[in-house]
């Protein structure tokens, strides 16, 4: 929700390591990144931040899990090896097994670029045999053929 | 009871009122000698510099007290000033009482305040009970509550590991950060 992005993000760790020549800090042992409704969690998290503030966060896993409620109020969940959160573009960018559930829907692929405020994807395999998949719910497919009706 | 055992009893008792009365009158414990301080200093204000000229330790303190045969300085309201290899003001570590092993370590109690002294610093304010400087490896050392600060940055955990060569700080357990205003 765009509310979530001007709370505080809160960050659990076992463990944080402050770079401060690169201001860097590196969370690893059970990482949990809250901020509003957004929950990721991770083994290891590498945030990154300048003069304007937060720039990234990475989170790593095994997988790491991002979960976080829309403006319309359903939740979108999302895993895989690695998550990038660019917090000034306010986009998702899952990398390897990647997997992106909303609404019933689940898209899998090698990389899947979600952008939260326009709630759209992009999902890209890694060519060859990797494929990107859509499963769609018979339920969804009925509201995209009424609308397709209506127009 | 024969006249004998009571001649024992008495001699017995006797014994017993010699040794408390020559008893020396405390023997306390070797370590525990009464050391003086080789000399005593107030408004101590004291930088070292390196082969190059450059200063790299600074030290002040209210009052303190130097043991030679201990190579040790007891210090009250102490600060020690950290420079970075190029001369660099880096840390001001401060607290309410402190000891120095000569080139070995300094032990800073009670209130430790550590800031960073660099421009825009992640980490502008350290904060715990207790902070170790080990001199030797040029590391801060901590098994306390520790809190670090920033304008957009909050941070605690317990023990802390800070390596000032490279610049890095790290909290050791059970650790929360939150930033403020993303």
């Amino acid at each position: 929700k765009d509310a979530d992005f001007n709370q505080p993000v809160t960050i659990d760790a076992g463990r944080q390591l402050v770079e401060l020549a690169d201001n860097k800090v590196t969370f690893s042992d059970r990482v949990v990144v809250k901020q509003g409704s957004m929950d990721v969690r991770a083994d290891k998290l590498v945030v990154i931040r300048s003069e304007q503030g937060l720039q990234s966060m990475t989170a790593h896993g095994a997988p790491a899990t991002y979960y976080q409620v829309l403006n319309n109020g359903q939740p979108v969940k999302a895993e895989a090896r690695e998550i990038h959160y660019d917090m000034k573009a306010r986009t998702i960018t899952l990398l390897k097994d990647a997997k992106l559930k909303q609404n019933d829907n689940i898209v899998t692929g090698y990389r899947i670029r979600y952008h939260i405020d326009r709630e759209q994807m992009e999902a890209e395999s890694q060519g060859g045999t990797d494929r990107v998949t859509t499963i769609f719910l018979p339920e969804q497919l009925q509201n995209m053929n009424d609308k397709k009706a209506q127009d | 009871m024969s006249r004998q055992t009571w001649w024992f009893g008495a001699l017995f008792a006797l014994a017993l009122v010699c040794w408390q009365w020559f008893r020396p009158v405390s023997d306390a414990p070797v370590n525990q000698q009464d050391y003086q301080p080789d000399f005593v200093a107030k408004n101590l204000s004291s930088v070292q510099y390196n082969r190059l000229g450059l200063p790299y330790r600074g030290l002040d303190a209210e009052y303190a007290e130097y043991y030679e045969p201990l190579a040790m300085t007891l210090m009250e309201k102490p600060v020690i000033l950290l420079y970075s290899p190029d001369g660099q003001p880096q840390w001001r570590l401060s607290s309410d009482e402190g000891m120095i092993n000569t080139n070995d370590n300094a032990v800073l109690n009670g209130t430790v305040v550590g800031q960073g002294l660099q421009p825009d610093a992640l980490v502008e304010t350290l904060t715990t009970e207790y902070l170790e400087l080990d001199f030797i490896n040029n590391q801060l050392h901590s098994n306390r509550d520790v809190q670090l600060r920033s304008s957009s940055y909050q941070a605690q955990g317990q023990g802390l590991l800070g390596k000032l060569d490279q610049q890095t700080v790290e909290l050791l357990h059970d650790t929360r950060a939150t930033y403020i205003n993303p």
